[in-house]
């Protein structure tokens, strides 16, 4: 234990420098910039789940969780953003919140062209701002290369909804969906060298009763095949509908 | 079937592939006679391929210094050609893997028995025969532990039942039963996990070799892989000769295609998936996510993915002081969790060592991979890369390695095979033996 105990102090002072640096990070990251208010930006409460080290930065799981307890009475989180500091374009995926949700926890895939940095933006009702932020650092290991470049249809197939086996009223409960896209990025190009037209699922609308209560926003940060799991507190008439960049629509119900 | 008289002598290419791995050596600097009597005791933690390697090499580098192994097995059976095994091509007789040459060539001293504790201040090892031992350098190469109950319901005892063979030796003799028991028609379910885990091809090559026994044996049987990621190593060579060679009996699912097993149920040797697919198997092997092996976590240094974070010059670790860690249990991407990758990092390490006794400087290191994978005993693909420090971190050489040829002709893939052969005869005599 005495080891653990000297390193866990060391652990906290090199944590030190990288607190100081945040109010730094953020601001190169122009769309960032841009998303923050005048208000003071609150570090603490986000936490985010991301690999050291991602061993195929095609898709990085991230998982976020942000601590409702911080939020005063009928305050609630309107939008949880994620940016990327080395992505060809920061903006990975948006969530916009159009109910009150008690828990807020959010998993998915995003892409990272490099080693960078991801940050997490919180915005609640009230227009109070947090800001969180998470190294990775992106090596294709030794073994992974597969030497397949193929490149699939882009129409969305296959939408995907897995609802809690054993969900209780009255408590949140984790909902998963998919839909299979190529989520071209418009950054790729053929063995030809010709440019792969940009090929995106823009959104998918969770509603409940007919009512929108979750809208995901997909980018090119957002991996192929986009996946979004997220505690809803009522798990029943719900209806998942995806756009993509062609004007298509899909709706799936659970 | 055994058409192995290509143009290529096997026998020259395993010379070279030895003399190879000796020229890999980054210059293990040689201490000459050493006036002052002690030059230290190393105590090695796992006698695989990083910990048996670095036990000789530290040898190598200077025989003055005392040298124990700890591990608990009399033979170590390789992961490996393991696969060879379960297919039924190999006897596990000939994958095991004796110390008797460390001992009696390079005077390392073994002692059977498990390290169960580690306290790095005091620099002392508990072993389960009750003995404590002191050392100037540990160096563990601990290998894996599964992550038991990262998939609900499978825990140690449902691995008795749902083999995931992912370390050799009894586990690959439960597999290879329900593979001998299964009727024709069935199916042969692999559940992967995603990066990082021991092996990256190793599910794939399974999944070939599997077929392979299928395919003589029981032709109307399937295998199905569920996979937790979307990309695997060798996918493009891996799918083109499954279609070419066993047609449709192997269906991979990737993690998009609702592949990631969440649940599992080994008494009904069932399945279920992500999205709530339920899949019924005749033999059924699950290969859980994996961390570093307990002994990492007991001396303290695991950081919070599971995996010893190490200094890339070195291999020592970053937390603790005259602790080295080899292996599948180092952070040392892109570096992959291979056999192979673990000999080289044994050889750095041992180097390291050597020279911080000398209290003289580490040479520069560098590294090399190599990963076959047989996609039937005559059919050959690898992929390959060199590895050096750059800015405190491990990178690929630019331009070094790459994979088969996705066109290449038959000719070429059985050649591969029959390196694969060599490979694994100098390895493994690089490792344990004396040869070459």
């Amino acid at each position: 234990m005495s080891v653990r105990s000297i390193l866990a102090a060391f652990a906290l002072v090199s944590c030190l420098p990288a607190i100081a640096q945040t109010t730094n990070d953020w601001q190169r990251v122009a769309p960032l910039a841009q998303a923050v208010n005048s208000e003071v930006v609150l570090s603490k409460g986000i936490d985010i789940t991301l690999p050291l080290v991602a061993e195929n930065g095609a898709a990085v799981p991230l998982r976020v969780n942000f601590d409702t307890s911080q939020l005063a009475e009928s305050e609630f989180i309107r939008s949880i953003r994620v940016f990327s500091s080395g992505n060809p374009n920061a903006e990975v995926i948006d969530f916009h919140f159009e109910a009150p949700f008690s828990r807020i926890e959010l998993s998915t895939r995003i892409r990272l062209s490099e080693s960078q940095k991801v940050f997490v933006l919180a915005e609640s009702n009230q227009g109070r701002q947090w800001l969180s932020q998470r190294d990775v650092r992106v090596t294709v290991s030794g073994c992974l290369m597969t030497g397949d470049d193929s490149v699939d249809a882009a129409v969305m197939s296959s939408p995907r909804i897995a609802l809690p086996r054993n969900a209780r009223s009255g408590e949140a409960a984790e909902v998963r969906t998919l839909i299979n896209h190529p989520m071209e990025t418009g950054f790729r190009e053929t063995a030809a060298g010709e440019v792969i037209p940009q090929q995106l699922v823009e959104s998918l609308t969770i509603k409940q009763n007919d009512q929108p209560i979750l809208l995901v926003k997909f980018h090119t940060g957002t991996s192929a095949n986009p996946f979004v799991s997220a505690f809803l507190d009522e798990v029943d008439n719900l209806l998942f509908r995806w756009e993509d960049q062609l004007g298509e629509h899909i709706e799936e119900k659970p | 079937m055994s058409n192995k008289n290509t143009n290529f002598s096997t026998s020259r290419r395993r010379l070279l592939k030895g003399l190879g791995m000796v020229g890999l050596l980054p210059a293990i600097p040689t201490i000459a006679a050493n006036t002052s009597g002690h030059a230290g005791h190393v105590i090695v933690v796992g006698g695989g391929f990083g910990g048996a390697t670095a036990a000789k090499y530290i040898k190598r580098g200077n025989p003055k210094i005392d040298v124990t192994l700890i591990e608990p097995n009399s033979t170590f059976y390789t992961c490996p050609f393991s696969n060879l095994v379960l297919a039924g091509e190999r006897s596990l007789d000939s994958i095991g893997h004796s110390y008797e040459e460390l001992k009696s060539v390079f005077g390392v001293n073994v002692i059977h028995a498990f390290a169960e504790d580690i306290d790095g201040v005091a620099h002392k090892v508990t072993l389960s025969n009750g003995s404590v031992l002191s050392y100037d350098r540990l160096l563990l190469s601990p290998g894996i532990d599964m992550r038991w109950n990262a998939i609900e319901g499978y825990d140690e005892a449902a691995s008795e039942k749902a083999p995931h063979a992912w370390k050799a030796g009894n586990q690959t003799l439960l597999l290879r039963k329900q593979l001998e028991d299964m009727e024709d028609g069935g199916t042969f379910v692999m559940s992967v996990p995603a990066d990082p885990f021991r092996c990256p091809p190793g599910p794939y090559e399974r999944a070939s070799l599997v077929a392979h026994y299928l395919k003589q044996h029981k032709p109307r049987s399937k295998v199905l892989i569920l996979d937790s990621k979307d990309n695997f190593s060798k996918q493009g060579l891996f799918t083109s000769a499954w279609k070419d060679i066993y047609g449709d009996m192997i269906e991979w699912v990737g993690v998009s295609g609702d592949g990631r097993v969440v649940r599992v149920d080994a008494d009904k040797r069932e399945v279920e998936t992500e999205f709530g697919t339920l899949h019924s198997a005749s033999a059924l092997n699950i290969i859980p996510p994996q961390k570093a092996g307990f002994i990492a976590d007991r001396a303290g240094v695991t950081n919070e993915s599971g995996w010893v974070p190490v200094n890339p010059n070195t291999f020592e670790s970053q937390q603790v002081a005259d602790i080295y860690v080899v292996g599948d249990a180092t952070l040392a991407a892109p570096m992959p969790k291979s056999g192979f990758a673990a000999n080289t990092q044994g050889k750095v390490a041992a180097a390291a060592i050597v020279a911080s006794l000398a209290g003289i400087t580490a040479p520069d290191p560098y590294w090399a991979n190599t990963c076959y994978s047989l996609v039937n005993p005559d059919y050959g693909i690898s992929v390959a890369g060199v590895y050096k420090v750059e800015d405190n971190q491990i990178i690929t050489v630019p331009g070094s390695g790459g994979l088969s040829a996705a066109d290449a002709s038959l000719e070429i893939r059985q050649a591969e095979a029959a390196y694969a052969v060599g490979w694994y005869e100098a390895i493994t005599q690089d490792t344990w033996g004396t040869q070459y």
